[in-house]
């Protein structure tokens, strides 16, 4: 969701190294969790950037990544990928290396896909990012006809 | 006088003799304890400036009681407060750091802080940040620190804490062993 941003982001981690400023990233590992609002992240390592304080990057890998946040329409979005790099200013992820993305409207996988979370609108694959797979489910594939045609 | 009246009488003498050994003996322990805790000299409200082989200050100590051991030539102290010193062209922080109670080594390279560590860098190289925890070692020639205790970080707008800090007082840098939970709260929206 937008508003997720304006949520605090808590990070668990099993180690961290980093400098108590924004000069360096700071670096998660030992199993990583990042929670903000309705966003959900687990991966095995992940390297925060930060601006004045504030997180501005998320590169996470190693695992696979595992990713699901709520989008504005109230649908679940679920990826899975190893490396997952979200910039948090304009909430816009590229999945890379195995990805799958899993939502109500369909479900898509390939090499690399960027995905806006605030429009939810994806671009995948690309010079030498192998081939996309997408299957977009019928709006009305959930309601099954009842018996008799009615 | 019978040979049975003279050896009665050796006898008595025996057990009175190992009586007094005994209550000579009965506290060889506190005797010397009291020596050894005694300290040679006790400061009560005093400034310290500790400098280091350079004559450069290494950091200066404020309380209001201090006792040196006279064998291990370390001093223990009441409520310390340690001020240390950015160095001069450097880009570090100083930092104020206070205690319950403090001790520092012979040579004065070690503090060890205990109870309600409270150290604060004074941002004029950055973010203020604060860091509490229950136990710190301090270098402060080698400018770091170190704790095996949980350790919080706060700075503008987070919350770190960890167990198996290690920090840098002069450049930041730092590192959690384990048990690591940071918070961002957002600053600007």
């Amino acid at each position: 969701r937008s508003s997720d941003r304006n949520q605090p982001m808590d990070i668990d981690a099993g180690a961290t190294s980093g400098t108590l400023d924004d000069r360096q990233p700071t670096v998660l590992s030992g199993g990583v969790t990042i929670k903000q609002g309705t966003l959900h992240i687990e991966a095995g390592q992940a390297t925060v950037s930060t601006r004045g304080g504030d997180p501005v990057r998320a590169v996470l890998t190693g695992g696979p990544v595992r990713l699901r946040q709520q989008m504005d329409d109230g649908t679940q979005m679920n990826a899975v990928a190893n490396k997952v790099d979200y910039d948090l200013t304009t909430e816009i992820v590229v999945f890379t290396d195995t990805v799958r993305i899993q939502q109500p409207r369909g479900s898509l996988s390939g090499e690399r896909v960027v995905y806006n979370m605030r429009t939810g609108q994806v671009n995948s694959g690309g010079e030498g990012n192998g081939r996309v797979k997408m299957r977009i489910v019928p709006r009305n594939a959930g309601t099954t006809p009842a018996p008799g045609g009615g | 006088m019978s040979w049975r009246a003279i050896l009665t009488l050796v006898l008595l003498a025996g057990a009175v003799l190992s009586g007094l050994a005994l209550w000579s003996q009965r506290h060889p322990e506190h005797s010397t304890e009291a020596a050894a805790g005694r300290p040679d000299y006790v400061l009560h409200d005093f400034e310290l400036i500790s400098l280091d082989e350079n004559g450069r200050e290494s950091f200066t100590l404020r309380a209001p009681r201090l006792a040196r051991d006279p064998d291990q030539k370390t001093l223990d102290i009441a409520t310390p407060l340690f001020l240390i010193p950015t160095q001069p062209g450097s880009t570090s922080d100083a930092w104020q750091i206070r205690s319950a109670t403090g001790w520092v080594s012979a040579d004065g390279s070690e503090l060890r802080l205990r109870g309600k560590v409270a150290a604060t860098s004074d941002g004029r190289n950055g973010p203020v940040t604060t860091m509490a925890t229950d136990q710190l070692n301090v270098f402060p020639k080698a400018k770091r620190a170190e704790s095996a205790t949980l350790v919080t970080i706060r700075r503008p707008g987070s919350i770190l804490r960890g167990r198996g800090l290690e920090v840098s007082l002069a450049t930041k840098q730092y590192s959690f062993k384990s048990e690591v939970q940071t918070r961002y709260v957002p600053t600007r929206r």
